[in-house]
C-alpha cells in the first residue's frame, strides 16, 4: 500500500514537471517570429508609434547644480530625437538668466544639427535615433556683499519643423451599415472604418480616423491630430493626402484650409476632413497616407545656485 | 445658534450646581455610605475599589469617555491621521443614540420621538428651510413636527399633556449637542449670515467636547473620580473662556446643504483656518517655559511669550497652507522670514517695499547700553559731578565696506521739571570702513551742570555715508505668446512670489520702494510684437517713495537714482522720478517707522532694444536697481538717577 502510494507520487511529480517544460517550450515558441521581413516590419510598425519627439537633457555636472561665484562653467546640452522622423531647422536658445550674475554668450536661436541638416529619426535596429550636442560657456559673477547664495531660474527651449507620415489600412463603406463582400471576397466591415491610432512616433500624430459616407457616393474622412508630446505645437500643415492613389481634398476644422495654428483652446486637439467621391458601391479596404509638418517647441526648466 | 448656546450653557450651569451638592464632606468617624468608618486601611481599600468600578459602569462616565476620544479624533484625526469624516459622523450618531440612553434611557419615549425628529431633518434633509431662508419650508416642517407631537401626546395621553411636552421636549438636549459636537456651527455660520456669534463664543463652542461634558455632568456614580473630571471640567471651560487671546477666525461662503460629513469637513477647514493652538494648551506651555526659566538670563513674561508662539503658529500656518511649502525646507525657513516682516509691515500701515531676504549681511548699527554695567543709580558727593560718566556701545556692522561716519551726542532731560542740556561726549565722530566695528561712547554731565534726581540719558549717532540698493523683477513677454506654455512657466517661475510686485531691499535703515508696470504693481509688462507706433501706448507707469524702515530718523537724502538703462527710459521731462537729490524730497521732522515719503510718479518708454529681445526670446527676466544714499540718526535712552550726598549737613 504504501509502495503504491510511493509510486503514485512519483507520477505525479514527472507528469507536472513535464507539464512545465511543454507549457515553456510552447512559449518560447510562439515568441519567434517565422520571417526576417515580418520582424522588421512588426519593428518599423514598433517605431513608428507612440508620441516621442525631441529630448533635450543637461549633461552630468555640466554645468553643476551649484556653482560658485567667479568662476566659469561648461553648459553641455544633449538633443536626441526619439521620434521617427527627422528633425530639421531646429533652434536652440537658453533663457531666463539674470545677466547681473550669470553671462552666457550667443544662447539664442542656435541652429543644430551643426555638422547635418537633419537630426534622423529612430531606426529600425533599435537605435534611439540620431542626437547632437551643443556647448556653451557660462561667467558667474560676483554676488552682492551680503549675499551668500542666488537662485537662477533658466529654460533650455529647442524648437524645430517635424515631418511626419501616417500610412494606415481604413475599410471605405459607401452603403453606411452594409456588411458586404464583393465576388472577390475583398470586403471589410464597418469596423475597420473606425482607427484608433497610437500615434505615428511623432508629437503631433493621428489618433483617430472614421471613414463616414456623406451625400451620395461622397465619403468623408475625419481624421485627429493630437499634440501627445511635451512641448506645444505652432502650424501644422498637411502636405499630402492619398486615399489608395488618388489624392483627397481635405481642410482643417477652424483652420485655414490645408493647415491650422495650434492653438490651447482647442484642447491640443484638431480635426482634419476629407471628402472623396467613390464609385465603389460595396465596402472595400484601401490605404489612407498622409503626410503633415508642424513647427514644435519643447522645453527644459532648470535652476542654478551660485554661491559665495 | 444663540439659543443653542444658551440651552447648552443651561445644562452646565445644571450640573455645576449638581457638582457643589455631590461633593462630599469627609471627615473623622464619617460614615462613607457602605458600613464603613475611617481608620479601617483594609476596607477604605475595598470601599475605593467599589467606588471605581460604580463610575466604571456609570454609563454617563462611558459618555464622558467616548465624548473625550471623539474630541480628540476631530482634532487630529483627518489632518493627521486621515479619519474619513463620514467615520466621524458615523461615530457621532452613535454618541447621539448613546447619550439619549444616559440622559433619559428607554423610559421617555417623547425625547426620543424629538430627536429622531430632528436627525432626519437636520442630518438627513440638511436643514432645509433654514439656508437659503424658506418661510413655506420651514411652516411644512414646524407643522409636522407639532402633528407628531400632538400625536404622540394623543397616543400616551395617560402620562399628561405636560409631562408629554417635557418629555419631548428633553430630547432637545442630546441633539443639540451633537449639532455642536460634529460642528454645525461653522456650517451654520457658514450658511446663515446674521448668526454671527463673536470670537469668544465661537471659539468656546470649537474647544469644548460637549458630548463629553453632557457625560460629566450626569456622571451619578460617587467618589474622587468623578469629582476630579468634573473639576477638571470646569477649570478647563474656565482657562477657554478666559484666556481669549487667539483671533477669531473668518469663515468661508457655503451653500451646502448641512450633512455630517460634510459638516465635520468644514469644521475641519474652520479648525484648519483657526490662527493658533489652543488657547489653554498655549497658557500651559507658556507658563511651563517661565518654571523652567526660573534662575536663568531669560526675563519673558507671559504675555510675550504666548504672543510669540502665536505669531511663530501663524507663520506657520501661512506658509504651509497659503504658499504651500514643507515643513523643515529651505523655502519654508525663507518664507517664515519673509511673513514675518511683511506681517511686520502691514502692522505698521504700509505694504511698499519688501526685505530682500537673500542678503543675510547687511548695514546695521545700534547703540548698545549694557544693563549690567551701566550706573543707573549713583549717589555722588557734592561737586563730584565729573565721576558721572555713562557708557553706551557703538556697533555697526558694514559688510559692504562703505565709508560712515559718525556723529555722537547725547543730551540730559530731566524726569522732574523736563529742562533738557547736551552733555559731554566721548569720542565725538567715529569712523570706519571694516566690515564689522565698535566703539565706546562716554556721555557726562558739561561742566557747570549738576546732575541730581532722575533724569533721562538720550543719545544720538548721527550715522553719515549709507547706501542702501533695492531690487524690482520684472517680466517682460511679447503680447503673442502670453498663452504660451513656456510664457506661463516663465511667469510663474519668475514674478509669482510674494515679493514681485514692488522692490525689495536689505534690511537697512531706509530704502527706495519702485514699482513700474500697468498697473505698476503687476509685475508682467506685455511687449507688443514690432513695438508701438507711440511709446507712450506702453501705459508703464513708475511710482516710488523713499521709506523709513528701522525705528531712527532720515536726517539727509544725498542722492537716489533708479536705474534703468538700457531698458527703459522716462519720457517727461520731470527727471525727479528716476533720479535727484535732497532738493527733490522733503522729510518731515517727526519720523517713524515705516513711514514713506513718495518721491514722483512718471510714464516710461521702452528702447528698441529691449522690443526686440522680448520679440525674440518670447519673455525676458529683468531686474532694476534703485540706490538711496542717505544719512540717518539712531538713538538711545535710559534713565539715571543721581543722587547728591551732601557730607557736610
Amino acid at each position: 500500500m504504501a509502495k503504491n502510494k510511493i509510486n503514485y507520487r512519483k507520477k505525479y511529480f514527472v507528469t507536472v514537471i513535464t507539464s512545465i517544460l511543454l507549457i515553456t517550450i510552447l512559449i518560447f515558441l510562439s515568441s519567434c517570429s517565422s520571417s526576417g521581413s515580418e520582424s522588421n516590419a512588426y519593428i518599423e510598425q514598433q517605431h513608428k508609434t507612440g508620441f516621442q519627439g525631441l529630448e533635450i537633457s543637461l549633461e552630468d555636472n555640466r554645468p553643476p547644480d551649484g556653482v560658485l561665484s567667479g568662476r566659469n562653467y561648461d553648459m553641455s546640452i544633449r538633443l536626441v530625437n526619439k521620434g521617427a522622423f527627422d528633425i530639421s531647422d531646429g533652434k536652440l536658445s537658453i533663457l531666463g538668466f539674470d545677466e547681473r550674475y550669470v553671462g552666457i554668450y550667443h544662447a539664442v536661436d542656435v541652429n543644430f544639427p551643426t555638422d547635418s541638416n537633419f537630426l534622423r529619426g529612430n531606426e529600425i535596429m533599435g537605435f534611439d535615433g540620431d542626437q547632437t550636442m551643443l556647448s556653451f560657456d557660462l561667467f558667474i559673477n560676483e554676488l552682492e556683499e551680503g549675499k551668500e547664495t542666488e537662485h537662477q531660474s533658466y529654460f533650455v527651449t529647442a524648437s524645430y519643423n517635424y515631418y511626419a507620415e501616417l500610412s494606415e489600412t481604413i475599410c471605405i463603406n459607401p452603403g453606411a451599415g452594409d456588411i458586404s463582400y464583393d465576388v472577390h471576397g475583398s470586403g471589410c466591415s464597418d469596423a475597420d472604418s473606425y482607427l484608433r491610432i497610437k500615434g505615428q512616433g511623432s508629437p503631433i500624430s493621428v489618433t483617430e480616423v472614421e471613414a463616414i459616407p456623406s451625400s451620395g457616393s461622397e465619403i468623408e474622412l475625419r481624421i485627429t491630430f493630437e499634440n501627445g508630446g511635451n512641448g506645444e505645437a505652432e502650424k501644422l500643415t498637411l502636405v499630402k493626402a492619398n486615399l489608395g492613389h488618388e489624392s483627397l481634398n481635405c481642410e482643417f476644422r477652424k483652420g485655414e484650409g490645408n493647415s491650422i495654428e495650434f492653438d490651447s483652446d482647442y484642447d491640443q486637439e484638431v480635426e482634419l476632413v476629407c471628402r472623396k467621391i467613390v464609385e465603389s458601391s460595396v465596402a472595400y479596404p484601401t490605404t489612407l497616407f498622409l503626410e503633415f509638418t508642424y513647427d514644435y517647441t519643447t522645453f527644459l526648466e532648470k535652476r542654478l545656485t551660485i554661491e559665495n | 445658534m444663540a439659543g443653542v448656546a444658551g440651552v447648552a450653557a443651561g445644562a452646565l450651569g445644571k450640573g455645576i450646581a449638581g457638582l457643589a451638592s455631590k461633593i462630599p464632606s469627609v471627615s473623622a468617624g464619617s460614615n462613607l455610605g457602605t458600613g464603613i468608618t475611617l481608620g479601617a486601611g483594609a476596607t477604605i481599600g475595598k470601599t475605593a475599589v467599589d467606588e471605581a468600578k460604580n463610575v466604571l459602569q456609570d454609563r454617563a462616565f462611558i459618555l464622558f469617555l467616548a465624548g473625550l476620544g471623539f474630541f480628540i479624533l476631530k482634532i487630529l484625526g483627518v489632518q493627521y491621521i486621515g479619519i474619513n469624516p463620514t467615520i466621524l459622523s458615523i461615530l457621532g450618531t452613535f454618541l447621539l443614540i448613546f447619550s439619549g440612553f444616559v440622559f433619559f434611557g428607554n423610559e421617555e419615549k417623547g425625547a426620543w420621538v424629538t430627536i429622531l425628529y430632528f436627525y432626519i431633518w437636520g442630518i438627513i434633509l440638511g436643514f432645509k428651510g433654514l439656508s437659503p431662508f424658506d418661510p413655506s419650508y420651514l411652516t411644512w416642517v414646524g407643522s409636522i413636527f407639532v402633528i407628531i407631537a400632538i400625536g404622540f401626546m394623543i397616543l400616551f395621553k395617560k402620562n399628561g399633556f405636560s409631562e408629554n411636552l417635557k418629555e419631548e421636549s428633553l430630547g432637545l438636549l442630546p441633539i443639540i449637542i451633537y449639532f455642536l459636537d460634529v460642528g454645525i456651527l461653522a456650517q451654520f455660520v457658514d450658511n446663515v449670515a446674521f448668526l454671527n456669534l463673536g470670537g469668544a463664543l465661537e471659539k468656546i463652542i470649537l474647544w469644548v467636547p460637549w458630548f463629553a461634558y453632557l457625560g460629566i455632568f450626569n456622571i451619578r456614580a460617587k467618589g474622587p473620580l468623578p469629582i476630579i473630571v468634573k473639576t477638571g471640567a470646569l477649570v478647563y471651560l474656565f482657562l477657554l473662556i478666559t484666556l481669549m487671546v487667539v483671533p477669531a477666525v473668518g469663515f468661508q461662503d457655503s451653500n451646502e446643504l448641512f450633512n455630517p460629513e460634510e459638516t465635520l469637513a468644514v469644521e475641519q477647514a474652520y479648525r484648519e483656518e483657526y490662527q493658533g493652538p489652543n488657547p489653554v494648551l498655549l497658557y500651559v506651555d507658556c507658563f511651563g517655559e517661565l518654571m523652567s526659566n526660573i534662575g536663568t538670563d531669560e526675563s519673558k513674561t507671559i504675555d510675550e511669550c504666548i504672543a510669540e508662539k502665536l505669531l511663530a503658529d501663524k507663520l506657520s500656518y501661512i506658509c504651509i497652507n497659503e504658499w504651500g511649502y514643507t515643513e523643515g525646507t529651505l523655502e519654508y525657513d525663507d518664507c517664515l522670514k519673509k511673513e514675518e516682516v511683511r506681517l511686520e509691515e502691514e502692522d505698521q500701515g504700509t505694504v511698499q517695499g519688501t526685505v530682500d531676504l537673500s542678503f543675510t549681511e547687511h548695514t546695521d548699527a545700534e547703540l548698545i547700553i549694557n544693563r549690567n554695567t551701566f550706573p543707573s543709580e549713583r549717589s555722588v558727593r557734592s561737586g563730584s559731578q565729573s565721576s558721572l560718566n555713562y557708557p553706551i556701545s557703538f556697533n555697526v556692522e558694514n559688510p559692504r565696506k562703505l565709508t560712515i561716519d559718525v556723529i555722537f551726542s547725547c543730551n540730559f532731560t530731566s524726569k522732574t521739571t523736563g529742562e533738557s542740556f547736551l552733555g559731554d561726549i566721548t569720542p565725538s565722530s567715529f569712523e570706519t570702513i571694516e566690515k564689522s566695528d565698535e566703539v565706546s561712547v562716554i556721555c557726562s554731565p558739561p561742566e557747570g551742570e549738576i546732575l541730581n534726581g532722575s533724569h533721562t540719558i538720550t543719545y544720538d549717532a548721527d550715522i553719515y555715508g549709507l547706501e542702501t540698493t533695492s531690487y524690482l523683477i520684472r517680466l517682460f513677454i511679447d503680447e503673442d505668446d502670453e498663452e504660451t506654455e513656456i510664457v506661463q512657466k516663465a511667469i510663474s517661475t519668475y514674478v509669482s512670489g510674494p515679493n514681485t510686485y514692488t522692490s525689495s531691499a536689505p534690511d537697512e535703515f531706509a530704502r527706495i520702494n519702485f514699482a513700474f508696470g500697468n498697473p505698476e504693481t503687476n509685475p508682467v509688462i506685455e511687449v507688443a510684437s514690432g513695438g508701438y507706433a507711440d511709446p507712450a501706448e506702453s501705459n508703464i507707469m513708475l511710482v516710488s517713495s523713499i521709506e523709513n524702515v528701522a525705528s531712527g530718523r532720515i536726517t539727509s537724502i544725498n542722492h537716489y537714482e533708479i536705474i534703468l538703462e538700457p531698458d527703459l527710459y522716462s519720457s517727461e521731462i520731470d527727471w525727479n522720478c528716476l533720479q535727484g537729490s535732497g532738493y527733490d524730497v522733503i522729510l518731515p521732522n517727526q519720523q517713524r517707522r515705516g513711514e514713506t515719503v513718495p518721491i514722483s510718479v512718471c510714464f516710461l518708454d521702452m528702447y528698441d532694444g529691449l522690443i526686440e529681445d522680448v520679440y525674440l526670446k518670447s519673455f525676458e527676466p529683468k531686474t532694476y536697481t534703485a540706490t538711496l544714499n542717505y544719512d540717518y540718526q539712531i538713538s538711545e535712552s535710559t534713565d539715571v538717577t543721581v543722587t547728591i550726598v551732601d557730607l557736610n549737613n
